[in-house]
């Protein structure tokens, strides 16, 4: 019976508020809705306007091109074969670096640490040409290896910031602890410190394959033959071939996004706190 | 205990360093020695030219058409994605039903990559039968058959669209967490004191979410230094240069026009921008940090 | 003139009632403590006063005026919260102004009447200073400026000395006890800590499990106290309680405590049967030469410079009892003395822990 006598945060017209988010959700929600109808409609009917009215028969056509397409498959498996080792590479890494700067500071070792992290913050066009020459020389253009070592070395300063903030809530007395017992440092690491690290280690190895399986930069730079192609770069590359065929090119970006929304769903529920780590205290 | 921690210092630190400094503090560094030269990307023979890179920039008029566009670009990039994802996340800290699907629609883009993003939207600006003249069209009663993007005064506002719709779930779920740091005890004393929705927002919740809103604001300016992707996949820079900026500007005189020590410059360049304004930020954190620990 | 009224006052969340039915009238001018240990419902019933909690059922009227169902801001309180809750972005003057200035009131005024206030807290020199620069017991002052500036009906403090140490505490305990007499407020103050309660308060109101077990002036409630809980709430160190029988044939009252027994005058209830027998620390005393009750075996003894303890077991009923000795004692562990119980100052509860015999 008692009338609303505490309201909480920002809510004096809880319906308005409602009413602006539906159309909002609405907006945002439309481009994506609009890659899900031109998948499943045909060349013929996209190209005469009906790209955005419900469809009547779902066609399957443009999946089965593309899932059929022996160039696809090329381009998924290029990615899975540096954007999987790039993201256990680039995590492992970070976990060692953030260990040591977490839980073993020396003099100097937060200097060491900022100039760390002040590579995520250049533009990377600093390092195109000069790694273009390094890889040209080794002989490694137009293969996979200089895309998945740039992942591996450019992933180092978020994982080990991460990494490091996390280590850092783990109480050094379950260090000391097992030091005490005998342990050495790569069991304190590998045995106690790591397993009370999952939700920062499963949050880390989504934001890493999603960023290395979107990339489009750096295969640009270092592949050339169609058989080296990521999937992104394919998806560019395709646009020739499937020039008109709309519907193949909305299908064709769905299925490369499944991979980033199956490994997200799959990770997610060892998230709980780690997703805002260091966002909030910069 | 002492050699036992240096020991295991070097042990860990080596491989990560190791990798990070060959492969990124090295060619960093790489960069500012070819820009001294006109290395063409292949022949092993190349000559120093001094800073005649740089004398060339301050004379090449698409250096400076991309260095507007860029800041262009970087403005909006800071202030739409940033304004927007503060008013979500301000809306949604309401008691409204359905939040949690309502931050995954706004959180989705982000998770989709530059290229598909660039696709989408490339669609919606369709002159035929995209999304954008469709609407405009069933509106106005007239066929609308303009070309956003194939148009110099529209393309780069078009993939700033593009890329504000992409980049505005971060900022939102940045806020959304700097949200929930306000102490409820604050609020209450809100309500004690009798503020009103208003002045409870201007008073008290925007200046708290100031540690937030540096942290957005410096991840946007990074994030558009770096945009490159987009641009490519939407319009390559063009038409006619009017959405080039010093990325696309650097990638097409290096690895199209083979200018690789002019193009060597521009990164120089460009990284000095890019530190300067972060350099800038750092400074302005610290002073942040002081006030709200 | 009854500043605050709760009547019939219940709360529930869910199925869970938290508060059970709380009546009490507080007058104008009064220092109301409320006490009580953790999840007893104190802090809820704050709250609930300051209008940040609804109520399942009941009334709260404020100044003769029904408030149940008003907003906080229009109830004629104001709140010292735990943590101060200072706003850390305002300065000490804007922080205690803030009421004023979403109420629009020109600037002149706020910055007298601020002025004002900091002159009564002596914290003139801090009014340019921000939150982060201040100590724990300057920012308690704020936070407490911020609401005497609100010029309330009734003050509400919710455990204001928990965050501070040891010494600062007994510090703010005088200041606070200085500014109820200064400006005669009504003042609602809760806290865990007995020592606070029994030296602020003019009344306490000793709460367990959403109930008020009694309501009472400090002497009252350490002389008198209506049950078990009460008894062993109040007072540090806390009531020795012992199992005994109460035997009533016979017209008087003999306590039978093991192999020993003392008469009692008359008691209230004269029910024979199984009872509980308190006794304060300080109304036990050891004799060396048996002209005690009980005999006792010395188990250890603290000695705090002001004061002694002595902690003595005995045989029957099995069981440790805390006495008060006088320092000069030289009481030592081991020692077989005798324990003497000053029978003018003994309780008796009975089977449902209610007191049956208190001075």
């Amino acid at each position: 019976m008692a009338s609303p006598v505490a309201e909480r945060r920002f809510n004096p017209w809880p319906m308005a508020i409602f009413v602006i988010l539906v159309v909002l959700a609405a907006m945002f929600l439309l481009p994506t809705v609009g890659v899900l109808l031109s998948s499943v409609k045909t060349t013929r009917e996209i190209a005469l306007g009906q790209l955005w009215s419900m469809p009547q028969a779902l066609f399957m056509g443009n999946f089965i091109e593309v899932l059929g397409n022996p160039a696809v498959h090329r381009y998924f498996l290029n990615t899975l074969i540096v954007t999987i080792p790039g993201t256990i590479a680039s995590t492992a890494l970070g976990v060692l670096a953030g260990y040591v700067f977490a839980k073993l500071p020396f003099r100097g070792s937060n200097l060491l640490f900022l100039v760390v992290i002040a590579g995520m913050f250049f533009p990377p066009q600093v390092i195109l040409v000069p790694l273009f020459r390094l890889f040209n020389g080794l002989g490694l253009i137009d293969t996979l290896w200089p895309v998945f070592i740039v992942h591996t070395a450019l992933g180092i300063p978020i994982c080990t910031l991460l990494m490091r903030n996390f280590f850092a809530t783990v109480p050094t007395a379950l260090r000391e602890a097992a030091i005490l017992e005998g342990a050495n440092e790569w069991q304190v690491l590998t045995k106690v410190v790591l397993p009370l690290s999952l939700p920062a280690l499963a949050v880390l190895a989504t934001l890493q394959f999603t960023w290395i399986w979107n990339d489009f930069l750096w295969p640009l730079i270092f592949t050339q033959s169609d058989e080296m192609r990521t999937v992104m770069l394919g998806i560019v590359n395709l646009k020739g071939q499937y020039s008109v065929a709309w519907g193949v090119q909305g299908a064709l970006s769905l299925v490369a996004s499944l991979p980033t929304l199956i490994v997200f769903l799959f990770f997610q529920r060892f998230f709980i706190k780690g997703m805002t780590m260091g966002a909030v205290k910069g | 205990m002492e050699r036992h921690n240096r020991f295991w210092r070097v042990a860990l630190l080596a491989l990560p360093l190791g990798v990070f400094v060959f492969f990124v503090i090295w060619p960093l560094l790489s960069s500012f020695y070819y820009s001294f030269t006109n290395w063409n990307g292949f022949n092993s023979d190349y000559d120093f030219v001094g800073f005649s890179n740089f004398a060339k920039i301050f004379t090449d008029s698409l250096f400076l058409n991309a260095a507007i566009n860029t800041t262009i670009w970087m403005v909006a990039a800071i202030l739409v994605p940033t304004l927007l994802g503060l008013m979500l996340a301000l809306l949604l800290d309401s008691r409204v039903p359905g939040t949690r699907i309502f931050k995954t629609i706004f959180y989705l883009p982000i998770c989709l990559s530059a290229v598909i993003v660039g696709q989408i939207w490339i669609w919606i600006y369709q002159p035929d039968w995209g999304l954008l003249n469709t609407l405009i069209s069933s509106a106005s009663g007239e066929k609308m058959r303009y070309a956003w993007l194939a148009k110099p005064d529209t393309a780069l506002l078009s993939v700033i669209v593009a890329w504000s719709w992409q980049q505005t779930g971060l900022s939102m779920v940045i806020y959304l967490a700097g949200l929930t740091a306000i102490s409820e005890d604050l609020l209450e004393v809100c309500e004690i004191e009798g503020a009103s929705a208003w002045q409870r927002t201007l008073f008290v919740v925007l200046p708290l979410l100031t540690p937030s809103t540096v942290v957005v604001v410096a991840l946007s300016v990074i994030n558009s230094l770096k945009g490159f992707d987009i641009l490519y996949i939407m319009t390559g820079g063009g038409p006619f240069n009017s959405s080039d900026t010093l990325a696309m500007h650097m990638y097409n005189e290096s690895f199209r026009k083979y200018l690789m020590g002019y193009g060597s410059a521009i990164s120089v360049v460009l990284f000095l921008i890019a530190v300067t304004i972060i350099g800038l930020y750092f400074r302005q954190l610290k002073k942040v940090d002081k006030i709200y620990g | 003139m009854t500043q605050l009224s709760l009547r019939d006052v219940r709360k529930a969340f869910g199925g869970l009632e938290v508060i059970r039915g709380i009546n009490l009238d507080v007058e104008d001018g009064e220092f109301v403590v409320f006490v009580g240990p953790s999840g007893c419902g104190k802090s809820t019933m704050l709250r609930m006063i300051a209008g940040l909690e609804d109520l399942t059922s009941g009334q709260i009227d404020i100044a003769g005026r029904d408030v149940t169902h008003t907003s906080p801001s229009k109830r004629e309180i104001a709140m010292v919260f735990q943590s101060y809750a200072l706003f850390p972005h305002m300065t000490v003057a804007e922080n205690i102004g803030f009421g004023l200035k979403l109420n629009k009131r020109p600037k002149d005024e706020i910055a007298r009447r601020v002025g004002e206030v900091a002159g009564v807290l002596q914290i003139e020199p801090l009014l340019d200073r921000t939150p982060r620069e201040l100590s724990g017991g300057q920012r308690q002052r704020v936070a407490i400026g911020r609401a005497i500036i609100r010029e309330p009906k009734v003050f509400l403090f919710d455990e204001p000395l928990s965050n501070l140490d040891a010494a600062l505490r007994v510090q703010m305990r005088l200041e606070i006890a200085r500014l109820h007499k200064r400006l005669g407020a009504t003042i609602i103050y809760v806290t865990h800590d007995q020592t606070e309660a029994m030296t602020l308060a003019d009344r306490i109101v000793v709460f367990n499990h959403g109930r008020i077990e009694q309501v009472g002036a400090p002497m009252e409630l350490y002389e008198s106290p209506a049950n078990m809980f009460v008894a062993g709430f109040i007072g540090a160190p806390a009531m020795n309680f012992l199992p005994a029988k109460l035997d009533n044939a016979g017209g008087g009252s003999v306590i039978r405590l093991g192999d020993a027994s003392f008469a009692l005058e008359a008691l209230a209830q004269g029910v024979g049967g199984d009872v509980t027998v308190g006794i304060r620390p300080e109304h036990l005393s050891l004799s060396a030469d048996g002209a005690g009750h009980v005999p006792a075996r010395v188990e250890i003894v603290e000695r705090l410079g002001a004061e002694t303890y002595a902690y003595v077991e005995i045989a029957d009923p099995k069981a440790t009892l805390t006495v008060s000795v006088p320092p000069s004692s030289d009481v030592k562990p081991g020692d077989t003395v005798s324990l003497r119980f000053d029978l003018s100052n003994t309780h008796v509860f009975n089977r449902d822990g209610l007191a049956i015999r208190s001075r």
